[in-house]
Order: C-alpha cells, then structure tokens, then sequence
C-alpha cells in the first residue's frame, strides 16, 4: 500500500515517469506476497484452506487471519510469523527505485521527507501506511464532519477499501474527501439504503475503468462497459452494502436495500451533505460517493 | 431432479445460480428480471420451484412473491437476497416463501435449500 501512496506522489510531483512507476510497481509487485501464499509457502495452510478463507470473505468482513484462526487453520504464533514476514514491505519501493538507477539514496531520502510533508499524514497515520494498516489510512482520509455521524460513514468507507483489496486489486491510493456540490462522472454505479434514514453510495470511473473493475469481481473477460458488467458492479454493491447492514443491523438499524442503478456522463449533486473520495487503482481513476438522502443527476 | 423459474433482474446472478442448479442436475425452464414477468412465467411454466431475489425495480421479489403465492398456494418459492436484509427475510417467509439463501451464492447452501424445499 504505502509504495503506490508513494509511487503515485512521485508520479504527481514528475520525480518518475509514468513508464518508470510502472515498472517499480511491477518488480515489487513480483516480491509482494499475500498471507494465504506464504500461509501455503510455510506449510501452514493447504490450497483448499485458503480458498475456503478467501470464499468466506464475501459473506464476512473479518481479516483472512481471523478467519483462518476461527476455523483451526492457523495459530496465533503462526500467523504472527506470517504477519512478521510481511513487514517492512515500505522499504521495497525504494529498494526497487534504487535498483532500477531510477533515484539515487539521497534524493529517494529527500523525495520521502517531501512526501510526509506533504500527505498532511500525522506520525501515526504515516506509520499506519508503512505498516500496511488500511483501516486506520481509510478512516484518516476519509474523515466526513458533516454528515451526522462520521464514524458511521469512515466505517463504511474502510470496508470499501477491504473489499477492494479482497476483491479486485491491493494497489489502491486514496486522496481525501472532500464535499460534492457538482461532481461529474463517466460511469456511476450507485445504491440506496432506506429505512429510519437514507444513504446513497456509489462510485464512479471512466467505461474502460469500471469495465475492468467488473471483469475482476466477476472473474470473467468483459466486452467493454456493457449490461453484464454493470450486473457485476451491481453485484459488488450488493456485498459491500449487505455486509455494511449486517453490522448495522447488530446496532438494531434495519435499512432496506434499493436496487443498484447505472448512470453515465452526468453530474452529481447532492441533496443532503455527500462526500467524494476519489481512488485510484493501477488500471484507472475512480471517485467514491457517500452521502444522505438522494442525490440529483444532471 | 426439478424444473426451476429463476428470477433476479441480474443476467449475472441469473447466470450463476443457472450454472449451480444445472450442474446438479436441474432444469432450468425461464428466468424472469422482475416480479411481474416471474408471475406470467410462472403461470405459464408451472415450475417445481422458483428461486426469487428481494431487491429488483419494478416490481420487487417480496410483490412477485405475494402474487405467486396467491395465484398458488403450494407454490415454492426460495428467496435471495443480500446480506443484511434480516426484516425483507422475514417478511418473505411470512408471505409464503418456503427457504432463503443470501449472496453471493454458495453452490453447497443453494443446493441444499432447493433440496428441502422440493422434499417438504
């Protein structure tokens, strides 16, 4: 996580091409290991373990070590080695910009400082991004004031981004909200929840982009932004939201699910008070929107 | 092995339970995208069983349901729905339908549920 914040500044601030990001990103990448990979490495965990645990993550918002300790897979030691040997993951984008004669130590020293100036992250959100905690990152970029309780809504994003991560790509950077008074969009893919209240989510990003997305979550080839895959952004709403309402209706909130919808090359404003966070991944840009009420399209 | 009327507005939910049911052994007879068009088809086909999701436009899962259920009550419907929607569950099983399931679908619980439905 912390190297695409960091490659993306980079990138941003002109220090690295698009070209040069890319091919960091990728020799990275070619290291980067997720737990159930060096579950099965260290002959904790067998294939079928781990796909259980990953299935069991549509149906419950629980990390894959909670999972896998809850059904007997793994012990807390193990997965506290595993989880050791993930760290320290922060230094490989550097090492990979060394590497490649892209910057020198002393300018990556340089370029880091300037970046923690400049992400406005505190001491303890910018370790949170070393060490990989996107929860704690979501809730900091994600602060809402103006919507009636903030905690609610930075919950519901930080579950977003655990869905993205499990479902579609680990390589998001996220900027921070900010309010929507008219935002314009390619692609929407949107969903109410009604009930006490009402909230309206949803995200956008270009036809490409969203086709893509689509692809990822249903795990098959898409011809382009056509009716199957707004099914499958439709579908990843449903999961995203019906395990939002799960822990809503712990509290005793019962919100009715209205169907997702689809609108293209429009303009969003918002009735009540939305947000926007806009995300990137490494095939697109996209911009997330949370707000109450319902929004108006134009 | 029954004849089954799927009825959800998503080509793509359709498509999965299509494959799972079929796999099994199951006829899948018509899909239908919302309440309204499951009631014609339903009335048409007269399936073994119908498998209903809650949240369509139109005309929801819970009103395609009801007027299954009234134009026949030995209907078996089984609903789906997503997760979190606990009080459309209830009210679901309290217009009729005989099981629900949750998605995304798990081939095992979905097969399981058709299963006792077509047995009570």
């Amino acid at each position: 996580m912390f190297s695409h914040f960091f490659g993306h500044y980079l990138l941003e601030n002109k220090h690295i091409t698009a070209d040069q990001l890319r091919e960091v990103l990728a020799l990275q990448d070619s290291v980067r290991v997720k737990i159930g990979i060096l579950a099965i490495d260290a002959g904790y965990m067998t294939a079928e373990q781990v796909e259980t645990a990953h299935r069991l993550q549509t149906t419950f918002d629980m990390r894959f070590g909670e999972i896998a300790i809850g059904k007997g897979y793994l012990t807390e030691d193990q997965l506290t080695d595993l989880l050791s040997r993930q760290s320290k993951r922060h230094l490989l984008v550097s090492q990979a910009l060394a590497d490649k004669g892209i910057m020198s130590f002393e300018d990556i020293e340089r370029v880091l400082a300037a970046y923690r100036r400049d992400s406005g992250f505190s001491d303890a959100e910018y370790e949170a991004l070393k060490e990989n905690d996107m929860d704690a990152v979501a809730a900091s970029l994600a602060r809402m004031p103006e919507l009636g309780d903030p905690e609610v809504y930075a919950d519901y994003f930080a579950l977003f981004t655990r869905n993205l991560v499990r479902f579609i790509e680990p390589g998001i950077v996220i900027r921070r909200a900010e309010k929507v008074v008219a935002t314009p969009f390619g692609h929407l893919v949107h969903q109410e929840m009604d009930g006490r209240f009402k909230i309206f989510t949803g995200f956008s990003g270009s036809g490409p982009a969203m086709a893509e997305f689509a692809a990822r979550y249903a795990k098959m080839p898409m011809d382009g932004f056509d009716d199957l895959a707004r099914d499958a952004l439709g579908e990843f709403m449903n999961v995203q939201n019906g395990l939002f309402l799960s822990k809503l209706s712990n509290d005793w909130v019962e919100l009715e699910l209205l169907p997702p919808e689809c609108q293209s090359d429009g303009i969003i404003r918002a009735v009540g008070v939305a947000y926007a966070i806009p995300f990137s991944l490494p095939f697109g840009e996209f911009t997330f929107f949370i707000g109450l009420g319902s929004p108006i399209f134009n | 092995m029954a004849r089954i009327l799927v009825v959800d507005d998503s080509a793509l939910s359709r498509k999965s339970l299509k494959e799972i049911l079929e796999h099994a052994g199951h006829e899948i007879v018509g899909e239908a995208g919302d309440g309204q068009d499951a009631l014609e088809k339903y009335k048409s086909l007269k399936p073994d069983l119908v498998t209903m999701d809650i949240t369509m436009p139109r005309v929801s899962g819970i009103e395609g349901l009801k007027s299954i259920v009234a134009a026949d009550e030995e209907a078996r419907v089984v609903m789906i729905s997503a997760l979190g929607q606990g009080a459309k569950i209830l009210e679901a099983l309290q217009n009729g339908a005989r099981h629900y399931l949750t998605k995304p679908f798990e081939a095992d619980k979905v097969l399981d549920a058709v299963a006792e439905v077509l047995a009570a």
